[in-house]
């Protein structure tokens, strides 16, 4: 590297072949930084000892022996003499100064002797402290003057990263889709009709995958070195986050932390470059700061995980605010953390021997506040609902010996009460599932009968919006294949099959029996109605409809509920049926009917069924489905890593009319980009929702005007074919025309 | 449109034509065989009997007079159409891929696989009316430079052209009689299966394994480009609508593992102007190998990887219909 030279700093008239004169207005700074002999290098065999007995000349041996026994026992071995120890002496008195250089017999020893014997008793009134001999000097070095720009560096000038949440502000509404196929991803508008519109197309944006950030803000990129965040209007680069080999990434709730995961152990640090300090060396976990894009914290696995290389994903489950984040340790802790300070709560985990699943639960305060700030305190409720504690954990804890069941518990953070449990005799293993307004709760809880042999399983289903949050249990004798709660409202659906094979998803057993042995299951639980002056009706769970023979493994609510998607993925066929388990919403759920006997008219009344089959499509061989956040469209898509052909998308409206096919050679991931939740308040989501015949009036007008735009342009590419083609068969005509004078004009 | 299933073949067919009148069609399969059917009513006829190997090409002359097929028996003959009488045999050192006449059916094109350590090569031989003048040494004999071998179809253009579809998806244009190359073009990404004529031969259909089939002009300009999502064995050019037809599925490797659903062994059609597919043709339960359009449009033939040829007569609905009001 040439030094630097500042030609403007040289005077005019300085002879330019004196090397002296010259040396002056050079700076080999950086010659002599890259040449310098590192004295850690040289020196590493040396310890500085604090805290060692005074002694006079006389006993200075007699301390070295002592010193060299005491740490052979740990196993240390120090030089021998006459290099092993050097005592500076103090000339005044004669007497040592209480330190010595002790020169170990290796860097390792040194190593060693550093990390076990720091704090040494050497006797009752002495304690060694070790340093290295290196950092004695790096430490002296140390400016007394605090330098930012010298220790930090100059900060970076400040970059507007733009606006996050550019694409909400469609004029269409529109929502986005990234699709990642072959090399390429590509952001997308989601139409209605005509298959999407390529917003980013780039080769190359991902080396694994991509995922969305749950509020759609960032679009995250996989690559070997790290993970790159993109947003804004133009999609640029706006953090990188450096985590070799990284595998896994996770997003907090509400995107300001990220969580990133690497099967290999992160190296020691040795280059700015790498973010991490020397104390995260070794570890496989990260939480990085997306704002800023530093590390606040780096987290080991446990030593179970690393042997069995299972790591449960999302390894850290996140409180609904990001207050706090927790994981199950060795399935005896529950190791609960604050946020942004990562630290433990308490310092310590909480002990629940033998816990195997919990889950936060999702917590939505009632907007009353929001709704008396806007002048609607009329409208407060009268009958105020029960409210669980925001910060409320629930866990399950399998049967561990004869007479100690299982137990669901829910438990209240950060003062850790156990403020509602229930136990389940020989419930083995469980799935936890909130509703996601954390109304209900259900614990899917796989048991076994008192002997063993036969095995079910039981929901146990907690009411969280009501006093001393009643509970109630479902037995199901099937094995269950597909669960869900319906987003805001107070049903869930189940798939469940009486066949083990076919719970495997495996088509040939479910073509061999019948067209399907499925069972679609929804269920709608009931809260009890206190009645003035009257007994109270008890709540409950109820089944609505159970539904056989259907060829479906997987099921999917609308987001905004009333509507479900069940799907037979894979080897099911794709078939797509499209559901509304609310058809009477609003109305009575008898219809009369009138029918005509014997040339009598009977009127009748019947109960008319809430779910209503809307229709019942397929998407051969789709492996995925997926609402988009408002739950306007549903997407399936078939994927590369299910079938190696016809991988695309289709588009359907909630009716399962489909809008559009969209073919992608090798399509990996077609994802839709999540909304962050509305800032409307409730009641005035109301008011939108009362007046929608008039916003649907602009709507339909701008959609007729679009449609018939694109049907003109359809035409004129029609015309400019037809003329092209015409031109072209002329032109050959008039050719071969000319030919055929050539031949006469040759003939005669 | 209820089709007329033929079955006449064991193994799978190679190629179905028809002759110029319309009244017969051809079919050529890897049983070695090569059979003449009623176009009207897919009654078998007669076969030309004497190929001990997969008959892989064949040709009918104008007139319906003699026929011509090529062979991986390393022979090529000529026959009488009417008789099904061998009239003439030449023997190759290697597969013939190819076989046609030319419109006077006063030459005949004969294309040899690179194969058996033989290069790939097109023999030029002269058809005589009395079958004795056939002079045993052929016209000419020229190889498709090495980049461009192997030729996997060949066909007469006007004025003594000859245009081949090749296995790295090119397609050239030679003179004849020279065995000059007149011009070769990258076209496709994968083999060129087959390339037939427009009616005044003015533009010709290619196929492909890259799951698209295109209609080139004289000059190898690509003129008009049918993209699908399977392999095309075939493609031919409807000559009243405009229409092309495609004949293809998933490739016959991969068949025993997929269903008929997703193997989509269908001929699909398309309009030849807006490449817009409109339509599709079910049946068969492996790969189309060949498909053929009747000279008067009226009906279309395509013969399967299975064994099967479907006869299908169109319905008056098929010429009332129109994509496009500026449609014949």
């Amino acid at each position: 590297m040439a030094p630097a030279l500042n030609i403007d700093a040289i005077p005019l008239d300085i002879d330019l072949t004196d090397d002296a004169a010259l040396d002056e207005f050079l700076d080999f700074g950086d010659i002599e930084e890259q040449y310098a002999v590192h004295v850690a290098d040289q020196f590493d065999t040396i310890l500085v000892i604090d805290g060692v007995p005074v002694v006079d000349e006389g006993k200075k041996e007699k301390l070295f022996t002592v010193i060299r026994k005491q740490f052979g026992k740990e196993g240390v071995h120090v030089k021998d003499q006459p290099h092993g120890f050097m005592m500076p002496m103090d000339a005044a008195t004669g007497k040592s100064k209480g330190f010595v250089f002790v020169d170990f017999a290796t860097p390792a020893d040194a190593d060693k002797a550093l990390k076990h014997l720091q704090y040494f008793k050497f006797d009752k009134s002495h304690t060694f402290f070790l340093n290295k001999f290196a950092d004695v000097e790096k430490y002296a070095a140390v400016p007394d003057q605090w330098d930012e720009e010298r220790a930090l560096g100059k900060a970076p000038e400040y970059v507007e990263r733009g606006f996050l949440r550019d694409w909400l502000l469609d004029a269409g509404a529109r929502d986005q889709i990234a699709v990642f196929n072959k090399t390429a991803v590509s952001v997308m508008w989601g139409n209605k009709a005509n298959g999407p519109d390529v917003i980013h197309e780039r080769e190359n944006w991902t080396e694994g995958y991509i995922a969305w950030s749950p509020r759609g803000s960032y679009l995250a990129s996989v690559h070997r070195m790290g993970i790159a965040l993109w947003g804004g209007a133009a999609m640029d680069r706006l953090m990188r986050f450096h985590h070799p080999g990284v595998r896994f990434l996770d997003f907090s709730p509400k995107e300001s932390y990220l969580v990133t995961f690497s099967p290999e152990p992160l190296p020691m640090p040795t280059n700015p470059a790498q973010p991490w300090g020397p104390e995260s060396a070794g570890h496989h976990v990260i939480i990085w700061d997306i704002r800023t894009g530093h590390i606040l914290r780096s987290f080991a696995l446990t030593a179970e995980e690393i042997a069995t290389k299972n790591v449960p994903w999302p390894l850290f489950k996140w409180s609904f605010d990001e207050a706090y984040f927790a994981r199950i340790v060795g399935n005896a802790k529950l190791a609960v953390y604050e946020a942004p300070g990562m630290g433990l709560l308490d310092k310590k985990s909480i002990p629940i021997p033998g816990i195997t699943e919990f889950e936060w639960m999702p917590y939505t305060p009632d907007e009353d506040e929001a709704a008396a700030k806007d002048g609607g305190k009329k409208k407060q409720q009268q009958n105020k609902r029960v409210q669980a504690p925001p910060y409320t954990i629930a866990y399950f804890v399998p049967q561990t010996g004869p007479d100690q069941p299982a137990q669901l518990a829910l438990m209240s953070l950060p003062n850790k009460q156990v403020y509602r449990s229930k136990q389940v005799f020989f419930g083995l293993s469980a799935k936890i599932h909130f509703q996601s307004q954390g109304d209900y709760l259900l614990f899917k809880v796989d048991r076994t009968n008192r002997s063993g042999k036969a095995s079910f399983v039981s929901l146990e289903v907690f009411r969280l919006r009501e006093k001393d949050y009643p509970a109630d249990s479902v037995e199901v004798k099937e094995i269950m294949v597909a669960f869900g709660w319906e987003p805001h409202g107070n049903r869930f659906a189940m798939i469940t099959t009486s066949d083990v094979v076919s719970a495997d998803l495996d088509l040939k057993a479910v073509l061999a029996g019948a067209p399907g042995k499925m069972t679609t299951h929804i269920y709608q639980v009931e809260a009890a109605v206190e009645k003035k002056g009257a007994s109270v009706v008890p709540g409950g769970v109820k089944l609505v409809k159970a539904m056989d023979r259907k060829a479906v493994n997987a099921l999917y609510w609308s987001p905004k509920g009333r509507y479900i998607v069940f799907a037979g993925l894979r080897n099911l066929q794709g078939v797509l049926e499209f559901y509304d388990v609310d058809a009477t919403a609003g109305e009575a759920n008898t219809a009369t009917v009138t029918t005509s006997v014997n040339g009598k008219t009977v009127t009748s009344t019947k109960e008319v069924d809430p779910v209503q089959l809307l229709a019942a499509t397929e998407h051969h061989g789709s492996s995925d489905v997926a609402w988009d956040p408002t739950g306007r469209y549903v997407m399936s898509s078939v994927t590369m890593w299910a079938k190696g052909m016809d991988n695309g998308v289709m588009l359907f409206d909630v009716r399962g009319t489909m809008l559009y096919k969209h073919s992608r050679e090798q399509l990996k991931q077609a994802l839709w980009r999540p909304r962050p939740p509305t800032l409307l308040p409730k009641h005035k989501q109301a008011k939108v929702r009362k007046n929608i015949k008039q916003y649907a009036r602009d709507f339909e007008i701008e959609d007729a005007t679009a449609s018939s735009a694109l049907s003109a342009a359809e035409l004129e590419e029609r015309r400019r074919l037809f003329d092209a083609w015409i031109q072209f068969r002329s032109r050959a005509l008039l050719a071969i025309e000319a030919e055929d004078e050539i031949v006469t004009v040759l003939d005669n | 449109m209820r089709p007329i299933v033929c079955q006449g073949h064991t193994r799978p067919l190679t190629r179905v034509r028809y002759n110029r009148d319309g009244d017969l069609m051809f079919s050529a399969g890897k049983d070695a065989k090569f059979n003449v059917w009623s176009s009207a009513t897919g009654e078998l006829i007669g076969s030309y009997d004497g190929h001990t190997g997969v008959v892989w090409d064949i040709d009918v002359d104008a007139n319906t007079t003699r026929t011509m097929s090529g062979s991986a028996d390393s022979s090529a003959r000529l026959w009488d159409a009417r008789s099904g009488k061998c009239l003439y045999t030449w023997t190759t050192a290697s597969p013939v891929r190819s076989v046609a006449f030319t419109p006077e059916a006063d030459l005949a094109l004969i294309v040899t696989d690179k194969k058996m350590g033989q290069p790939c090569t097109a023999i030029i031989v002269e058809i005589k009316d009395n079958v004795a003048d056939i002079p045993e040494a052929p016209l000419n004999i020229f190889l498709p430079e090495p980049e461009l071998t192997p030729a996997t179809i060949a066909r007469w253009g006007p004025e003594h052209t000859i245009y081949m579809g090749h296995e790295n998806g090119t397609v050239s244009c030679w003179d004849a009689m020279s065995g000059e190359r007149i011009a070769s073009k990258k076209i496709h990404s994968g083999v060129v299966t087959d390339l037939q004529f427009s009616e005044d031969g003015t533009y010709f259909i290619t196929s492909s394994k890259d799951m698209s089939a295109k209609i080139l002009d004289l000059k190898l300009h690509v003129i008009k480009n049918f993209q699908t999502e399977r392999p095309v064995n075939s493609a031919c050019i409807c000559p009243v609508k405009e229409h092309v037809i495609l004949g293809g599925g998933q490739d016959a490797s991969q068949v025993t593992t997929t269903t008929a659903k997703v193997g989509k062994f269908e001929s699909r059609f398309y309009h030849k102007i807006l490449q817009q597919e409109f339509g599709r043709v079910r049946g068969h339960f492996g790969p189309i190998n060949t498909v053929a359009v009747h000279p008067d449009g009226t009906s279309f033939t395509s013969g399967g990887e299975e064994g099967l040829i479907r006869l299908h007569h169109f319905d008056p609905d098929y010429f009332r219909f129109k994509l496009d009001p500026r449609d014949p």
